[in-house]
C-alpha cells in the first residue's frame, strides 16, 4: 500500500516554476517514485495514479483539468499540470522509503511551501485605469488596448509582432550523427550550462535571481526533459533538433496555462533552451528582426538580449504581454527611455504586422490602428511633453534654491570616469557619489595603481571644477572579487565588507588610495567663500560604524602620502568623509564629525540596516524602504547630530534611491541637507522641483512626518505636501495664443491646458482638463458673440493662470446663442488658496466680457503683447500686482 | 423701482460675476435701481444691508446653487432664475416684476 498526503493547493500563483522545483528537490532525495494527483472526484476518491491524460488535455485546452497526475521527480510535469490555488491534491509514493518520503514532502508542504510564494508575485499589481482626456476619447477613438506603464512618453511606429516559435536551426544543426554520438554532445552541453548556471546562480547578490537561476537549473535537469529530448534522439533527430523539440513541446504545455504566470513562464523553458542551444554550439534564433522605419514592437515576452539586439534608432515603442516590473527587459526599455508598456492581455493577438500604432506611455493605453484624428491629438500631446522636457533641460545649470533663499547642491551618482562629463553636461553641481568597486569586480585581478590613477584623473577633469566624491572600494561577501578570496557568507549585509575588510586586505587599499591622492595632486582644488575646498577629489569611507575604523583609514592616508612624498610624486590629502549608512555612525556622529571632513548618508544601506530587512530580500521590501518612519527619524537623529552645538559643521550629502523620489524631496530640503546625489536623467527635474519649494515649508511637513506612527501616516502626508509653489503671473504671452489653429472644442481647451503645463502653472495638464470638462458638463461656457470663458478650479494648478485662444476656425462649444465659438479665455484656480487679492482678477473679467465694448477691443489686438497689455490695463492691473506671490498677498 | 439680487453660479469663478454685470446692465436700461450681492468663489460680496432688502420691492434670485442665508429675504417677492437665463435673456427677468 503506497503511502499519501492530501492537502488543497495553497500557493494563489499555482505550482509554477519555484515552488515545482522545490517539490522535486525534496522528492528527489528519496528512492521511492512519488506522484502528485490533482483533482478528487465528488465522493473523493482519486483518480488512478499513472493517468497520463493530463499533457493531451491541456495541449487542447481544454476544460477538463479534474484527475490528472504526475511525476514530482520532474519539475516540468509538475508545472504542467496546471495545479491552480484551493485545487484538491493527493502525493502518492510508492517504494522502499515510502513513508519516511511522504513524511518530509508533507512537512515541506506545510512549512515551506506557502513561505516560497514572494511577495511580489502574491500581490497583483493594482491596475489603475484613469479616464482617458476628453480630447482624446472626442478624436474618435474606438479601438485601444490597455498596459501597465514601464516608460513613459509617446511611440508612433509600424506594427511588427514578434514571431515566436521554432527557432530557425542551420542545416548543420539538423544533421544527426549516431545516436549515442548525438547523446553524449546533449549530456555533455547539458552538464557544461548546469555548472556555469550554478556558479552563476551561487554568485547572484539578490535572491530572486538566485532562485530563479536555481529553477533553471532544475529545467535543464528534468526528467522528463531529458526522456523527451532523448526520445528524439531516438528517433534519430540531432541534439540540437531534438531539444528545439522538447522546449517547442513543453513551452506549449505551459503557454496554455490558465494562470497567467505559468504562461510567462514558458520564457524560462524557452530561454533554458535557447542558452543549452548554444552550448550545443548552435546560436539562438531570438525574436530578432531588422527594424527599418518606426517601428512598435509587440510581443508576448522578450528577453533583455533579444531588446538590445532591436534597432534603438527604429524602436518607437514596446508592448508586451508579459514582463512584469522588475524584469531585465523592463528595467532595460526604462532606461533606454522607449515607451514601454506590459500587461497588455491583447499582445500579440490584438495587432497586425504593418499597422500604424501608437503606444501613449502617459495614459498607459496602446493604439493598434490610428485615424488622422487621433494623429493629430497626439501631434499636439507630443509637442506638450517635448516643450516640457525642454523647458526642464533649459534650467538644469541653474542653481537648486528654495523660494526662501536656502540653497542644496543637486549631485549625481556615477560609476565610471565616462558618466562623468554625462552629469555634468546634465547639470549636476558635483559627483556625490563614484562607486569605485566597479573598476574592481568581474575580472581576475585588481586595478593597478596606474590604471586607477588614470580613471580618477579623468573624472576629476570632467568633473571642471566640481567636487568629486569617491568611495573607497565597498566589496564584501554580496559582491564578490575573486582575487579577495573572500568566502561566501550566511549574512553578506552584516558581514565582512566596506571598511571591514581594509586591514586584511591593506595592499589593496593603499594602491587605491595612492592613485586617489596622486589624482588629487595632478589638479587644482578650489577653495569657496566659506573656506570650504570645492572641486577636486573627496575620499568617502563605506560602511564605517565605529570612530576606530575612520581612524584607521585616515592613518592610511597619511601613510601613503608619507610614501608619496619620500618618492617625490606630487600628491593631495583629500578631505576624507564618513559614508552614514551604519545605524552605530548615526549615534557616534557627534564624535565622527570631530575627526571626518564631511558625511554622506547612504539611504539604502541606512535603512536596510536601521529596519533589519534585507535589500534583496522581496519578502520584506515592505519593510525596507525609505518611508517607515523609524528610518526618516534616524536619518533626522543623523543630521540633528551633525548639526548639534558644539560640533564641527561637515558638509552632509544624501545619496540612494529616495533621493529619486519625488515624495521624499520635500523631506530631504526640510531636514536641510547640504547636498543631494540622484541619478543623472533627474538632476534636472529635482532642481526645478527644489526652486519650487520653500525650505521653511518643507521643514514643517518634515516635523509633521516625523511624528508619524506609520509608515501609511507618511504617506499619506507626503502624498499632498503642497510644498512646491510657483510665483508666476496670472497673464503671461505664453498663455495667449492667437493664431490656433484648434479645429473642436476639446482640442482648443486641450492647446490652453497643455500651454499651462509648459509655462509651470499646472501640474497635469490632463487633470485640468479634465476639471475644465466637468464644469462644462453642468452648461456650456459659451455665453454668445463668439466668446466662451471655460474654467475650473484645480488642486493640479500651481499658480492662478488666464489663458487666451483666438481660433483661426470657429468651432462648436453649445453657446446659448447656437454661434460657433472663436475666443476662448480659460480662467484656471488654484484650489487650495483662500486668498483674495488675485481672485478678483477672475471676477472682473467675467463682468468685462459682459461689456461689447471689452469684446470689440479684444478682438481688435493682433499681438499677444498687445492683447496681454490690453487686459492688463482694462483690469486696472499692472504685472507686479497681478503675479501671484503667497507671501505677500496672505 | 428697487431691486436687489443675488448671483451664485457652480465654481463661483465666473458666471457669478457675468450674471451680476448683466443685471446692472440692463436694470440701468431700464431705469432700475439695482443692487446685486455675488455669492462666488471668494464668498459673499457686495454684501446686501437688512435695509436695502427692506427697501426693495423685488428680489432676484440668479443662481445654479442654493442662496447663502435666504432666510434674510424672507417675506420678499423673489423671483428664482438660472444663471444662464439672467445671462441670456436678462430683460425677461425684470419682465417678471410687471
Amino acid at each position: 500500500m503506497a503511502s499519501s498526503y492530501a492537502f488543497p493547493f495553497p500557493l494563489s500563483n499555482g505550482l509554477h516554476a519555484r515552488p515545482a522545483s522545490q517539490l522535486q528537490e525534496v522528492a528527489s532525495r528519496f528512492r521511492c517514485d512519488v506522484t502528485l494527483v490533482v483533482g478528487l472526484d465528488e465522493a473523493g476518491g482519486a483518480v488512478p495514479a499513472g493517468e497520463t491524460l493530463r499533457n493531451d488535455r491541456l495541449a487542447a485546452g481544454s476544460a477538463g483539468h479534474i484527475g490528472r497526475s504526475g511525476n514530482v521527480k520532474s519539475v516540468l510535469a509538475l508545472i504542467s499540470m496546471d495545479v491552480q490555488q484551493g485545487e484538491p491534491c493527493v502525493l502518492r509514493a510508492s517504494g522502499t522509503d515510502e513513508a519516511a518520503a511522504i513524511e518530509a514532502l508533507g512537512l515541506f508542504i506545510r512549512e515551506s511551501l506557502a513561505r516560497t510564494e514572494n511577495a511580489a508575485e502574491a500581490q497583483p499589481t493594482p491596475q489603475s485605469t484613469p479616464a482617458l482626456p476628453r480630447s482624446l476619447t472626442a478624436s474618435g477613438l474606438s479601438q485601444f488596448f490597455r498596459g501597465r506603464v514601464i516608460s513613459g512618453g509617446i511611440g508612433r511606429g509600424w506594427v511588427v509582432v514578434a514571431q515566436g516559435g521554432r527557432p530557425d536551426i542551420s542545416p548543420e544543426g539538423r544533421r544527426a550523427e549516431s545516436p549515442d554520438e548525438e547523446i553524449r554532445r546533449l549530456e555533455s552541453a547539458i552538464s557544461r550550462l548546469r555548472s556555469a548556471m550554478t556558479e552563476q546562480s551561487e554568485a547572484a547578490t539578490r535572491s530572486p535571481e538566485r532562485e530563479i537561476l536555481k529553477a533553471h537549473v532544475a529545467i535543464l535537469q528534468d526528467i522528463e526533459f531529458r526522456e523527451k529530448a532523448m526520445s528524439g534522439i531516438a528517433a534519430g533527430e540531432s541534439a540540437i533538433m531534438a531539444v528545439v523539440e522538447a522546449s517547442e513541446h513543453f513551452a506549449l504545455l505551459l503557454g496554455a496555462a490558465r494562470s497567467g504566470y505559468l504562461r510567462e513562464r514558458a520564457q524560462d523553458i524557452r530561454d533554458v533552451c535557447g542558452q543549452l542551444l548554444e552550448s550545443l554550439g548552435e546560436r539562438k534564433a531570438p525574436n530578432t528582426h531588422c527594424l527599418d522605419r518606426p517601428t512598435i514592437y509587440v510581443a508576448e515576452s522578450l528577453a533583455p538580449s533579444e531588446l538590445l539586439k532591436l534597432s534603438r534608432e527604429h524602436l518607437k515603442g514596446l508592448v508586451l504581454r508579459d514582463g512584469g516590473s522588475t524584469s531585465h527587459t523592463v528595467i532595460l526599455a526604462r532606461s533606454m527611455g522607449i515607451p514601454t508598456l506590459v500587461a497588455v492581455d491583447e499582445a500579440p493577438q490584438g495587432f497586425k504586422n504593418g499597422q500604424e500604432a501608437l503606444v501613449d506611455g502617459e495614459t498607459g493605453i496602446v493604439i493598434p490602428s490610428i485615424s488622422e484624428a487621433i494623429r493629430r491629438y497626439y501631434e499636439l500631446e507630443t509637442e506638450k511633453i517635448d516643450r516640457l522636457r525642454r523647458a526642464i533641460a533649459a534650467k538644469r545649470f541653474e542653481k537648486a534654491v528654495t523660494r526662501d533663499g536656502c540653497r542644496i547642491e543637486v549631485g549625481c551618482n556615477v560609476s565610471s570616469a565616462e558618466e562623468v562629463s554625462v552629469g555634468i553636461a546634465a547639470g549636476a553641481e558635483g559627483i556625490g557619489l563614484f562607486r569605485t568597486e566597479m573598476l574592481f569586480v568581474a575580472r581576475s585581478a585588481p586595478p593597478s595603481e596606474a590604471e586607477q590613477l588614470a580613471v580618477y584623473k579623468k573624472a576629476v577633469v570632467d568633473g571642471v571644477g566640481h567636487s568629486v566624491i569617491l568611495r573607497l572600494i565597498d566589496i564584501g561577501g554580496d559582491k564578490p572579487a575573486p582575487y579577495l578570496g573572500l568566502a561566501p557568507e550566511e549574512n553578506p549585509f552584516l558581514g565582512y565588507r566596506g571598511v571591514r575588510i581594509y586591514a586584511e586586505h591593506k595592499a589593496l587599499l593603499m594602491t587605491q588610495i595612492r592613485a586617489v591622492l596622486r589624482a588629487g595632486g595632478a589638479t587644482r582644488p578650489q577653495v569657496n567663500g566659506n573656506g570650504d575646498s570645492v572641486g577636486g577629489i573627496r575620499l568617502l569611507v563605506p560602511m564605517i560604524g565605529c570612530v576606530e575604523e575612520l581612524r584607521a583609514v585616515r592613518a592610511m592616508v597619511t601613510e601613503a602620502k608619507a610614501d608619496l612624498e619620500k618618492q617625490d610624486i606630487r600628491c593631495l590629502e583629500p578631505p576624507i568623509g564618513v559614508m552614514i549608512e551604519v545605524p552605530s555612525a548615526v549615534m557616534m556622529i557627534r564624535e565622527l564629525a570631530q575627526e571626518a571632513d564631511f558625511f554622506s548618508i547612504g539611504s539604502n544601506d541606512l535603512t536596510q540596516y536601521c529596519m533589519a530587512a534585507d535589500r534583496g530580500n522581496e519578502r520584506v521590501a515592505g519593510l525596507c524602504t525609505w518611508s517607515q518612519p523609524a528610518f526618516l527619524r534616524m536619518l533626522k537623529a543623523a543630521v540633528d547630530g551633525a548639526r548639534a552645538p558644539g560640533v564641527p559643521r561637515r558638509w552632509i550629502g544624501l545619496c540612494g534611491e529616495m533621493v529619486d523620489s519625488a515624495e521624499a524631496l520635500p523631506l530631504l530640503v526640510g531636514l536641510g541637507l547640504d547636498e543631494i546625489s540622484v541619478s543623472i536623467p533627474r538632476i534636472a527635474a529635482v532642481k526645478a522641483a527644489v526652486a519650487a519649494m520653500k525650505q521653511s515649508d518643507c521643514a514643517t511637513l518634515a516635523a509633521k512626518v516625523m511624528a508619524c506612527s506609520t509608515q501609511a501616516e507618511v504617506a499619506a502626508l507626503l502624498a499632498a505636501p503642497r510644498v512646491a509653489e510657483v510665483s508666476l503671473p496670472i497673464l503671461s504671452d505664453d498663455l495667449i495664443i492667437l493664431d490656433s489653429d484648434a479645429r473642436s472644442k476639446e482640442e482648443a481647451i486641450k492647446v490652453l491646458c497643455d500651454a499651462l503645463a509648459v509655462g509651470g502653472w499646472a501640474n497635469n495638464s490632463a487633470l485640468v482638463e479634465e476639471a475644465i470638462w466637468r464644469r462644462e458638463d453642468t452648461y456650456s461656457t459659451g455665453f454668445g458673440h463668439g466668446f466662451a470663458v471655460p474654467h475650473c478650479k484645480s488642486e493640479h494648478m500651481r499658480s492662478h493662470a488666464i489663458a487666451v485662444a483666438r481660433l483661426g476656425t470657429p468651432v462648436q462649444w453649445g453657446s446659448t446663442d447656437g454661434e460657433p465659438v472663436d475666443i476662448v479665455i480659460l480662467l484656471a484656480i488654484r484650489s487650495d488658496t483662500q486668498e483674495r487679492a488675485h481672485m478678483k482678477v477672475f471676477s472682473q473679467l467675467s463682468r468685462l466680457t459682459m461689456r461689447e465694448e471689452f469684446r470689440r477691443q479684444f478682438r481688435a489686438e493682433k499681438k499677444p503683447e498687445a492683447l496681454r497689455a490690453f487686459l492688463e490695463n482694462s483690469l486696472s492691473l499692472g504685472m507686479a500686482a497681478v503675479t501671484t506671490n503667497p507671501e505677500i498677498s496672505e | 423701482m428697487k431691486i436687489v439680487a443675488v448671483t451664485a453660479c457652480p465654481t463661483g469663478i465666473a458666471h457669478t460675476y457675468m450674471a451680476a454685470e448683466q443685471l446692472e446692465k440692463v436694470a440701468k436700461t431700464l431705469g432700475h435701481h439695482i443692487k446685486v450681492e455675488t455669492q462666488g468663489a471668494m464668498g459673499i460680496e457686495n454684501e446686501l444691508k437688512p435695509s436695502e432688502i427692506k427697501d426693495a420691492d423685488f428680489v432676484i434670485f440668479a443662481v445654479d446653487i442654493a442662496v447663502e442665508q435666504e432666510e434674510r429675504f424672507a417675506g420678499k417677492r423673489v423671483i428664482r432664475v438660472g444663471v444662464q437665463e439672467a445671462l441670456k435673456n436678462p430683460k425677461d427677468v425684470f419682465a417678471h416684476f410687471k
